[in-house]
């Protein structure tokens, strides 16, 4: 056998492949080359690979001059679900028992209100924050109308949370109050539970919020609210606040009908 | 932990890459799968998986071979699900033309296209696979052997094979493929 002949029978499939999609070191490439030109059964195995690579190479390639379908931009931006818009009109879909006796004056004016309130969103806030998320219009809306197991979601500037209240109950001074999940979209954004109270002239207030990785924003030190520091923390607070057993779901439902004026 | 703000930036920047990824991740999907719906599908999913574990992805590691492996790790899934579906090819002529202004090209170039997607559904998943990374999106076989996990010799003789096998399909007359399964 010739030297040349042994460099051709040692130029595997794998090296002329590796030849033709140009991923040899110069030296390899120059060595496959030569034994290419010496050997018309290695330039049909080259053909090979080549007539392969040329086949694939842009077959498939519609997608890439076609723009992309929105419900694949919908994944990676959702829309926001529920917004203070979808709220309004719940309020009047849902609530229509409370707006069906209000005038056409009042009516516009509520319109109008709702346009205000959608102005005044928090996306529009420069300074977005979790502090901004639990004590907003928003957050109170959820608290005050959502049932346990039901969510509803708030934006915090291109952020969407979800919140779910999950138990509601009374404590020692009989005011209500509601744990609830969060879950934002992305999931490190901010997930986790936190429980709030009713104040006796109405309103929610934070009074704990635990965050699933269990560290905390040194800024929330500062906002009046505890921010838990250990697993099932949210937990243990209810056990520790709660007078009595939860609200049961019909007891719920009556007294988020009743604006929370229903002492059980 | 990164501030409120901190996180923010960095989960736009995902957001903003993944959209510039889309169209690569399509048309890998659409190799795989044979067709734009099966493929969006697919895509949409990866997409649903990725941004719920956007945690596990480390910034400044390459996006795309993060989403390429989700795409790897969900086909291999359905696989051992036993839900999956046959890759069900179908060309839309206007779409799959695109760039082409010619009439008789594009009846070539037609035929052509139609010949290599009935191949590829005749091979095993794992060879569409290797096909599409390398041939069908330019990786780079270390590119490649980093999405599928592989060493980079074993990528090159599994791609090897499964062009010889691409070769035979695409060499038989269309509707008359034995299979390289």
């Amino acid at each position: 056998m010739t030297e040349q002949e042994k460099i051709e029978k040692s130029v595997t499939d794998e090296m002329i492949m590796a030849y033709v999609d140009g991923e040899l070191a110069f030296e390899e490439q120059e060595m496959v080359r030569a034994a290419l030109t010496a050997d018309p059964e290695l330039c049909r195995r080259e053909a090979l690979f080549r007539e392969t690579a040329t086949a694939l190479d842009g077959a498939f390639d519609a997608p890439i001059h076609e723009e992309v379908p929105e419900r694949l931009l919908n994944v990676v931006y959702p829309p926001e679900s529920k917004s203070l818009l979808s709220w309004f009109q719940q309020c009047i879909a849902g609530g229509s028992s409370l707006l069906q006796p209000v005038p056409a004056g009042a009516f516009a004016l509520i319109i109008l209100t709702g346009i205000v309130l959608l102005l005044n969103r928090p996306i529009l806030s420069p300074q977005p924050g979790v502090q901004t998320l639990l004590s907003g219009r928003a957050f109170d809306h959820i608290l005050e109308t959502v049932s346990s197991g039901s969510s509803a979601a708030v934006t915090l500037g291109d952020d969407v949370v979800r919140i779910t209240p999950v138990l509601t109950f009374q404590d020692g001074e009989r005011r209500f109050c509601r744990q609830f999940e969060l879950a934002g979209v992305d999931v490190d954004s901010l997930n986790g539970q936190g429980l709030a109270c009713r104040s006796m002239q109405g309103g929610w207030e934070l009074v704990l919020v635990e965050e699933q990785s269990a560290q905390q924003d040194a800024s929330s030190q500062q906002q009046g609210y505890e921010l838990a520091g250990g697993e099932d923390a949210v937990d243990r607070k209810v056990e520790a606040l709660r007078s009595g057993h939860p609200l049961t779901p019909a007891q719920e439902r009556l007294c988020i009908g009743q604006g929370w004026d229903c002492g059980t | 932990m990164l501030k409120w703000a901190d996180k923010k930036a960095g989960h736009r920047q995902f957001r903003e890459d993944l959209v510039e990824l889309l169209p690569r991740l399509r048309r890998f999907a659409l190799s795989l799968t044979g067709n734009l719906d099966d493929a969006d599908d697919l895509v949409q999913a990866a997409c649903e998986r990725a941004l719920s574990r956007r945690h596990q992805w480390r910034p400044g590691s390459r996006l795309d071979s993060w989403m390429f492996k989700i795409i790897h790790t969900m086909m291999i899934d359905e696989a051992r699900s036993m839900r999956k579906r046959q890759p069900h090819y179908s060309f839309e002529e206007e779409r799959f033309n695109k760039g082409l202004s010619d009439g008789v090209k594009k009846i070539e170039a037609r035929l052509q296209l139609e010949k290599v997607a009935h191949a590829m559904r005749e091979l095993p998943d794992n060879d569409r696979m290797i096909l599409s990374l390398v041939c069908v999106d330019g990786q780079s076989y270390r590119d490649a052997a980093e999405v599928l996990q592989l060493p980079v010799g074993t990528v090159m003789s599994r791609l090897a094979r499964a062009r010889k096998k691409l070769h035979v399909l695409l060499a038989a007359p269309l509707g008359n493929t034995t299979g390289g399964r």
